[in-house]
C-alpha cells in the first residue's frame, strides 16, 4: 500500500476524470475500506452501503486530494461516512447499541474460510462476533481510532491525519478503547472459545 | 521514625503515579508508538510491577485478537459505475424540478386569485351601475370619427372625454371641414363657431344642425346603437329643420350633434383589432378591454392549472 509511482499516476488520471483509473484505486483499497467500515458499523449491509457511498464521495472529491497518504485520505472519507451513519442510527434508534449487545449479532455473512477445520471456523466466527459486540459498546470516536490502528494497521500519526485530531488525542482514544475492549472480553470469557481466552486459569 | 514514614509515603506516592503513568502508556507501547525515553521508563516500571506486566499482556492479546479476527468477504465490488455517478445529478434535477413545481403552483394560485378578483370586481361594478353589457362610461373610447358625405364632404372629429348621466358633454371639438376644396381645420372649441359660420357662408344650402335637434342628437350619442342604426333623418326633415333654423342659429360646441347633420354616419373604432373583427361597440359581440383582460387571465389560469396537474403527476 506504499505510495508508489503507479498509485500517483492513477490518482493523477482519476483527477483528470478517468473513471477506470479511479476504479483501479477502488480495487486496491475496497477490502480495507469495507473492513474498516464493518468494524465501525458492525453490520454487513450498512458497511457495504457506506463503502460504496464513500468511494462515490471520493471520486467526486478527488480533485481536492493534495498529496500525502492516499490511504489516509480515502479512509478519512470512509470513516466520515461511517460516522454520519452512526449519527443517523443514533437519531433513529431502530438498532440501538443495547439491542446489538443483548441480541447476539447476526452471524457474519461469509467469513474468510482459509481451509480450516469446521470447528476452528466456528470458533473464529464466535471470536469475531464477540469482538464486534465489544467494539459496538465503544463510543464512535474510540471505535474509529481503534479500528484504524488494529484493522487498517495505521500508525498514530496517520490516524491523527485521518481523524483530524492531535496525536495526544489519538493516543488517549486508543488507550481507552483497547482497555475497554479488553475488559469486555474478560467479562465475556465464556463467550470466547477456550483458545482465545485471555486467562486460561479462569 | 516520623521522617521514615514520610519518606515511605513519598516513595509510595511516586511509585503510584509512575504506575498510573505507565498504565496510560501501555497501549502505545503495544503499538510501538513510544519514544525511546518513554520506552525506557515503561520498561523500568515493568521490571518491578507485575500488575502492569499483566496489563500489557492482555492489551497485546486484545490487539492480536482484533487483527486476526475473521472479517466478512467483500459482498460485491465497490467499483464506481458511470450510472452511479449519473444517479446524483438526476436527484439534483428532481430537486430542481420540485422547486420549479413549487413556483408553478404559486404562479397558478396568484393568477387564479387575480382572475377571480377581476371577475368579482367587474360583476359588482356592473350590478351597481345597473348596466348590462354596456361598458362603463369611464371606459368609453375617447375618440369617435364621423364621416359624412353630401354635396359637401364634411369631416369632423368629436372627442368625447366625459359622459355624465345621459348627457354627453363635448369638451373639445376638432375636425376638418371641407368646403369646395377649401379646408377649415377646427382645433379649438372657440373655432367651431367660426368654422360653422364659414361653412354656412360658403354654402347656404348645406345642412347644418338646427338647435331643435340638439337634444335628440345628444341622446343618440349616449346610445350608440341608435346612432349607428338610426342613420340620418329623411332629407325632407332635414330641409324642414334647416328652414326652421335661422341662418344665424347659434351653434353650441359643448353639445355637438352627432348623427343628424350627416346622412351616413360610420363610427370608426380606435381599437383596430376590434374594428378589424367588424364588431361594433355596443353590439353584443363587442368586447370591452376589461373583458379581454378577463378572458386572457382566465385562459392563462386554465393553462397553468393544466401544467400544474401534469407536473404533479410526474412529481416523485
Amino acid at each position: 500500500m506504499a505510495q508508489s509511482i503507479d498509485e500517483q499516476a492513477l490518482i493523477a488520471a482519476a483527477q483528470r476524470g478517468v473513471l477506470d483509473a479511479f476504479n483501479q484505486l477502488v480495487i486496491h483499497y475496497q477490502k480495507l475500506a469495507y473492513h474498516v467500515a464493518y468494524r465501525i458499523l458492525g453490520e454487513a449491509d450498512a458497511s457495504a452501503d457506506a463503502t460504496q457511498d464513500a468511494f462515490l464521495r471520493a471520486y467526486k472529491a478527488i480533485g481536492q486530494y493534495r498529496g500525502g497518504s492516499f490511504k489516509a485520505w480515502i479512509l478519512r472519507i470512509v470513516t466520515n461516512t461511517c460516522y454520519d451513519q452512526l449519527r443517523l442510527k443514533q437519531r433513529r434508534p431502530t438498532a440501538s447499541l443495547e439491542a446489538l449487545l443483548v441480541a447476539e449479532p447476526a452471524p457474519g455473512p461469509s467469513f474468510v474460510d482459509q481451509a480450516e477445520s469446521p470447528e476452528a471456523y466456528v470458533e473464529r466466527q464466535e471470536l469475531g462476533r464477540t469482538l464486534q459486540a465489544g467494539i459496538n459498546a465503544l463510543p464512535p470516536d474510540q471505535r474509529i481510532a481503534l479500528t484504524l490502528c488494529d484493522v487498517a494497521d495505521m500508525n498514530y500519526q496517520e490516524i491523527a491525519q485521518t481523524t483530524q485530531v492531535s496525536l495526544g488525542t489519538v493516543k488517549s482514544r486508543i488507550s481507552r478503547a483497547r482497555a475497554k475492549l479488553r475488559d469486555y472480553l474478560l467479562a465475556q470469557q465464556e463467550l470466547l472459545p477456550a483458545q482465545y481466552r485471555l486467562r486460561d486459569d479462569a | 521514625m516520623v521522617e521514615m514514614t514520610v519518606m515511605l509515603d513519598f516513595l509510595r506516592r511516586r511509585i503510584k503515579s509512575e504506575h498510573a503513568q505507565t498504565q496510560a502508556m501501555l497501549s502505545a507501547c503495544v503499538d510501538g508508538e513510544l519514544t525511546a525515553r518513554e520506552q525506557q521508563r515503561v520498561e523500568a516500571h515493568l521490571a518491578h510491577c507485575d500488575a502492569c506486566v499483566e496489563e500489557l499482556r492482555t492489551l497485546r492479546y486484545t490487539k492480536e485478537l482484533l487483527s486476526k479476527a475473521p472479517m466478512p468477504l467483500l459482498p460485491r465490488s465497490f467499483v464506481v459505475r458511470q450510472a452511479d455517478l449519473e444517479e446524483r445529478p438526476v436527484m439534483a434535477r428532481r430537486r430542481g424540478f420540485g422547486l420549479a413545481y413549487a413556483y408553478l403552483k404559486g404562479a397558478t394560485a396568484v393568477i387564479a386569485v387575480a382572475f377571480a378578483l377581476l371577475v368579482a370586481g367587474d360583476l359588482i361594478a356592473q350590478l351597481s351601475l345597473g348596466t348590462s353589457g354596456v361598458m362603463m362610461p369611464a371606459m368609453a373610447p375617447a375618440e369617435r370619427v364621423y364621416e359624412g358625405e353630401q354635396e359637401v364632404p364634411v369631416e369632423s372629429t368629436i372627442v368625447v372625454q366625459k359622459a355624465v348621466k345621459e348627457t354627453v358633454v363635448v369638451e373639445k371639438v376638432t375636425g376638418t371641414v371641407e368646403v369646395e376644396g377649401k379646408e377649415i381645420v377646427v382645433t379649438k372649441e372657440g373655432e367651431v363657431q367660426k368654422a360653422v359660420t364659414a361653412v354656412r357662408q360658403a354654402l347656404p344650402t348645406a345642412s347644418l344642425p338646427p338647435p331643435q335637434v340638439e337634444q335628440q342628437a345628444v341622446e343618440s350619442l349616449t346610445l350608440p346603437e341608435d346612432a349607428v342604426g338610426g342613420g340620418a333623418p329623411p332629407p325632407t326633415e332635414v330641409a324642414a329643420a334647416e328652414k326652421a333654423a335661422d341662418a344665424d342659429a347659434t351653434f353650441t360646441p359643448t353639445l355637438f350633434p352627432s348623427a343628424t347633420p350627416f346622412p351616413t354616419v360610420q363610427p370608426i373604432e380606435p381599437e383596430k383589432t376590434i374594428a378589424a373583427l367588424g364588431i361594433e361597440r355596443g353590439s353584443r359581440l363587442w368586447l370591452s378591454p376589461i373583458r379581454v383582460i378577463e378572458i386572457g387571465l382566465g385562459g392563462l389560469a386554465l393553462i397553468l392549472l393544466a401544467i400544474t396537474l401534469i407536473a404533479r403527476r410526474q412529481q416523485p
